[in-house]
């Protein structure tokens, strides 16, 4: 059954892979020539780019691609909004300084690996390298999905962790963002491991000196890739606090005291941010910037006006692009799509929610679940609450996340409770059509997916 | 047995319905028309046609089986007439009325194919309701245009817009084919 599973995976991001034409996931031009930098400078961008960002901005490589593109007329749709008659679209105008300043390495240097070994043979091997790189973070995420999965089955629902592992993998929104860099990509891989060593120790209500190792590696990782992951730091602090007896530190100390070595990477780097900058991540002010400001600046309105605005309907706006908006938020799945799918997966959270509070059994089987994700989802919704009113008070400038995609670290969890909802939902069908029918979903939704792509590009 | 294999083609049937309508629609198109600011009838001349009709574009079709074309304009509130007219004889070949939803996205013309259209000229007209102009409403609630002559409008006053003639593939064969041919010139990028 794994080896199905993963051919599934594999065939479906080959299909992703082969059909999204390069430069159309979000910001990919900024992501590639981060990679690019670091493994021509064989260093991160520092105090010099940073003051003159023209070099970060200088890519013949970049211009090549969008050169390419534009030749083969690849991004041919008229949902394109692009004259193709008057190409002159300087791409390296695309690559905001700020933007890289603005996101800690992790990815970058990890891609940079794959990335590095097909600049060797050419650019188009490059290219590849960095699917190759995004494949395995999708492998990692298909892994620890199905061990949160096998946490919470028995021995006559064996097919669970492997569905939980189909739907978190194949979320179309993500097989679509895995086709090109983002770093993105690591914090879901990270957030699942992380999570589940995490839901691990709270079940067992003890950790493991190698799971305490784990939980360091996951968050220096994350906190090394996007800043969203430091949602995760209170959380582990609490269920380490929490099980800090079952360590045995008296008698594991030098192995407790060796595990901690990765969380001196973020502390470094996060150190080194504040000395250089004054900030752990610095915001060059380049032009793109500006006009941004310019374009939503406040006008006078009032904070009632821009919650009323912003804050409130982001909401479908996060539902679409979490559900089906690809190429650059230019190719959107239909109203009724995003629609049934909205409705599938409330469906699912309030059938997890009614077991959990009608169901004594049901409680206490996935308390330790709840236990971890409920403060990890409080606290980043709270962060990005938190980046809009900050934005608003301090620039009047509207800076709100409202792409499905920052919202992926609680990818795993949020398949977790539809999928357990569903089935509790279903099984009045019985288990095996349950999941039949979950998977047709899945493989629906994907179809879907492909041939608005295929649509979008191609015809 | 037969239930097992019945459930089985039926789950994969549905899951792959939405690309068995991409094959059954067999449309593609071949080219955009970048369409200038001319979406005005103040510089078009419109001697022998109704003062409220628009030309939009005109065209060379580069295919047979002319089947309609994607326009992107902005919203409108009132249906829109649409004429398909040959430059020559002034002859209506095609028209209807389509009705715009309410957000900037492409305008979808569908209409019967034109069989042998290939490098025939055609004109594309809207007629647009006058009464009260567009609204293009921004996300910050205003409306972006107060006193435009047309409810079509928007993006095309500022000559912002494209046109794409969609063509039918005569047959499912031809289309693979142009579906492929596709897909190889993007993987044509990682040879290089």
């Amino acid at each position: 059954m794994t080896i199905y599973v993963v051919v599934v995976v594999t065939v479906v991001f080959t299909i992703y892979s082969a059909i999204v034409p390069i430069l159309q996931t979000p910001d990919e031009s900024p992501h590639i020539r981060y990679i690019e930098f670091i493994l021509q400078n064989h260093r991160l961008p520092g105090k010099e780019e940073y003051s003159d960002g023209r070099v970060l901005n200088q890519s013949s490589f970049l211009i090549q691609l969008n050169q390419l593109q534009q030749s083969l007329k690849i991004a041919r749709n008229p949902n394109f909004h692009f004259p193709f008659d008057s190409i002159k679209t300087p791409p390296t105008q695309d690559i905001h300084l700020s933007y890289i300043f603005n996101h800690p390495p992790a990815y970058y240097l990890y891609a940079m690996l794959f990335f590095g070994f097909g600049w060797l043979i050419s650019n188009g091997f490059a290219l590849i390298g960095i699917k190759l790189a995004n494949y395995f973070l999708l492998l990692v995420s298909l892994y620890y999905s199905y061990q949160v999965g096998k946490l919470f089955s028995d021995k006559k629902d064996t097919l669970f962790p492997y569905v939980l592992g189909l739907l978190v993998t194949s979320w179309p929104m993500y097989l679509f963002l895995s086709t090109g860099a983002n770093n993105d990509l690591l914090v879901v891989s990270a957030s699942c491991g992380l999570s589940f060593y995490l839901i691990r120790a709270e079940k067992r209500a003890s950790i493991k000196v190698k799971d305490f190792l784990m939980i360091c590696i996951f968050l220096s990782i994350g906190i090394l890739t996007k800043a969203q992951f430091f949602v995760f730091v209170p959380v582990v602090f609490w269920v380490i606090l929490k099980y800090f007896k079952t360590l045995e530190v008296g008698k594991n100390y030098k192995k407790l005291i060796l595990s901690c070595v990765p969380l001196f990477f973020p502390l470094y780097f996060y150190i080194s941010q504040i000395i250089l900058y004054g900030r752990i991540l610095p915001t060059p002010r380049d032009v793109s910037y500006d006009k941004a400001q310019a374009a939503v600046s406040c006008h006078g309105y009032s904070l009632f006006h821009y919650v009323k605005v912003w804050f409130f309907p982001r909401i479908p706006m996060i539902a679409q692009s979490f559900i089906g908006n690809f190429g650059w938020l230019d190719t959107k799945a239909s109203k009724e799509t995003i629609l049934i799918v909205s409705f599938v997966v409330l469906l699912g959270l309030g059938g997890f929610l009614i077991g959990f509070l009608t169901k004594k059994k049901f409680r206490s089987e996935f308390k330790p679940f709840v236990r971890v994700v409920v403060p990890i989802a409080l606290l980043l919704e709270s962060f990005y609450s938190f980046l809009f009113f900050r934005e608003y008070l301090q620039r009047c400038y509207v800076f709100f996340p409202t792409q499905g995609r920052y919202y992926f670290l609680l990818l795993l969890p949020l398949s977790f409770a539809v999928l357990v909802g569903l089935r509790k939902l279903l099984t009045p069908l019985g288990e095996k059509y349950a999941y039949i029918i979950i998977i047709t979903l899945i493989c629906l939704l994907n179809f879907y997916s492909i041939a608005i792509l295929i649509q979008r590009y191609y015809l | 047995m037969i239930k097992k294999t019945l459930i089985t083609v039926v789950c994969i049937l549905v899951a792959i319905s939405p690309l068995i309508g991409i094959f059954i629609k067999r449309e593609y198109d071949i080219e955009q028309f970048f369409v200038p600011n001319s979406f005005n009838y103040d510089v078009t001349p419109f001697a022998e046609l109704n003062k409220n009709h628009y030309l939009v574009q005109s065209f060379k079709a580069r295919a047979d089986s002319l089947t309609g074309v994607d326009l992107v304009l902005s919203q409108s509130q009132s249906p829109v007439v649409y004429e398909l007219i040959d430059p020559e004889t002034k002859e209506i070949i095609r028209s209807g009325e389509i009705t715009m939803k309410g957000e900037v996205r492409v305008t979808r013309i569908r209409f019967s194919p034109i069989s042998l259209s290939r490098d025939r000229k055609f004109e594309l007209f809207l007629q647009g309701q006058t009464a009260e102009g567009p609204h293009l409403a921004y996300s910050n609630g205003e409306k972006a245009c107060k006193q435009c002559s047309l409810a079509v409008d928007g993006e095309i006053v500022d000559g912002n817009a494209n046109l794409t003639p969609v063509y039918k593939a005569d047959s499912l064969i031809g289309f693979t084919k142009i579906l492929f041919q596709r897909l190889k010139s993007n993987l044509k990028v990682y040879a290089k």
